[in-house]
């Protein structure tokens, strides 16, 4: 059975407690994780603990330990999120897409504000911490801003332009290029008319699978076309001859 | 989101998001402070 979200459906005070710690579990994991990050910042960026190793910088206490279990409670806290919340209507559901612009966002803080401010022994601008910094810092506000109300805005044409109008109405998502593309089926359409008329001419009137005039324009237009293949036209001939067929048409 | 559509829980539990996202940054801090 399908996931049904935006569905109204049963739900109790243990979906509802469960939704909570999950949530709470979530905020606790980033915030580890957070913390965690700062204190590894401090002593340069990198350590070890474990193994049968001499290992040059040891972590700080309790972050070798934290930060695998905030990375799996973090992942188990989202899932119970999105389970729970599921039975909660979908807006609860989806609040546990906030946890990528809240991780990337507050780590991509962590990045520049050690790049720019190192720790002691580490001085000038920290290139090496800049540069994830600016990628995470787009990586979490990009999602975060098409999600907020001001970036479906700056997405979608203003409400009573035509382009919404032709949003609202047309299915398919570029107007323009629908009627262009219906515009190239119509004259193919009637091309195809038309060499089937000729094909039966013998056996009916001509001009009887389409209006006489559609019918006679199309075939001096390819009769014009064959010329300017041939070499019998120049291009400049050729475009004027097509625009006189076409105004006395229009006209 | 009014509150009031049946079988949908209502607005306070906007809140209590609210609230539970409080909590887990203050637990983090705490977690953080005493095991480090």
């Amino acid at each position: 059975m399908a996931i049904d979200f935006g569905q109204q459906r049963r739900w109790s005070y243990v979906d509802v407690v469960l939704y909570l710690v999950g949530v709470a579990g979530l905020a606790a994991s980033i915030t580890l994780l957070f913390l965690g990050m700062r204190a590894v910042l401090d002593i340069g960026g990198f350590c070890a603990e474990g193994g049968p190793y001499q290992i040059q910088t040891h972590c700080p206490d309790g972050v070798a330990l934290l930060m695998p279990l905030a990375v799996f409670g973090g992942f188990g806290a989202a899932g119970l999120m999105a389970w729970k919340g599921a039975a909660l209507g979908s807006v609860y559901a989806g609040l546990v897409f906030l946890a990528w612009p809240a991780l990337f966002l507050s780590l991509g803080w962590n990045f520049l504000e050690y790049a720019f401010s190192p720790p002691p022994g580490m001085s000038g601008i920290q290139l090496g911490w800049l540069i994830p910094g600016i990628l995470f810092v787009i990586m979490g506000a990009v999602p975060l801003l098409s999600a907020l109300p001001i970036g479906r805005a700056l997405r979608r044409p203003a409400a009573g332009s035509a382009t919404a109008r032709a949003h609202t109405t047309a299915e398919q998502p570029w107007p323009e290029e629908s009627n262009l593309r219906k515009a190239r089926k119509r004259l193919l359409n009637d091309l195809v008319a038309h060499a089937q008329a000729e094909a039966t001419s013998d056996a009916r009137p001509a001009g009887a699978a389409m209006p006489a005039a559609d019918s006679d324009l199309v075939s001096r237009l390819e009769r014009l076309d064959a010329l300017h293949r041939s070499g019998a036209l120049t291009y400049d001939e050729f475009q004027r001859a097509k625009a006189a067929l076409l105004a006395g048409e229009g006209g | 989101m009014t509150g009031t559509s049946p079988g949908t829980p209502g607005r306070w539990l906007a809140v209590l998001v609210v609230l539970a996202v409080i909590a887990g940054v203050v637990a983090g801090l705490w977690l953080f402070s005493t095991l480090t």
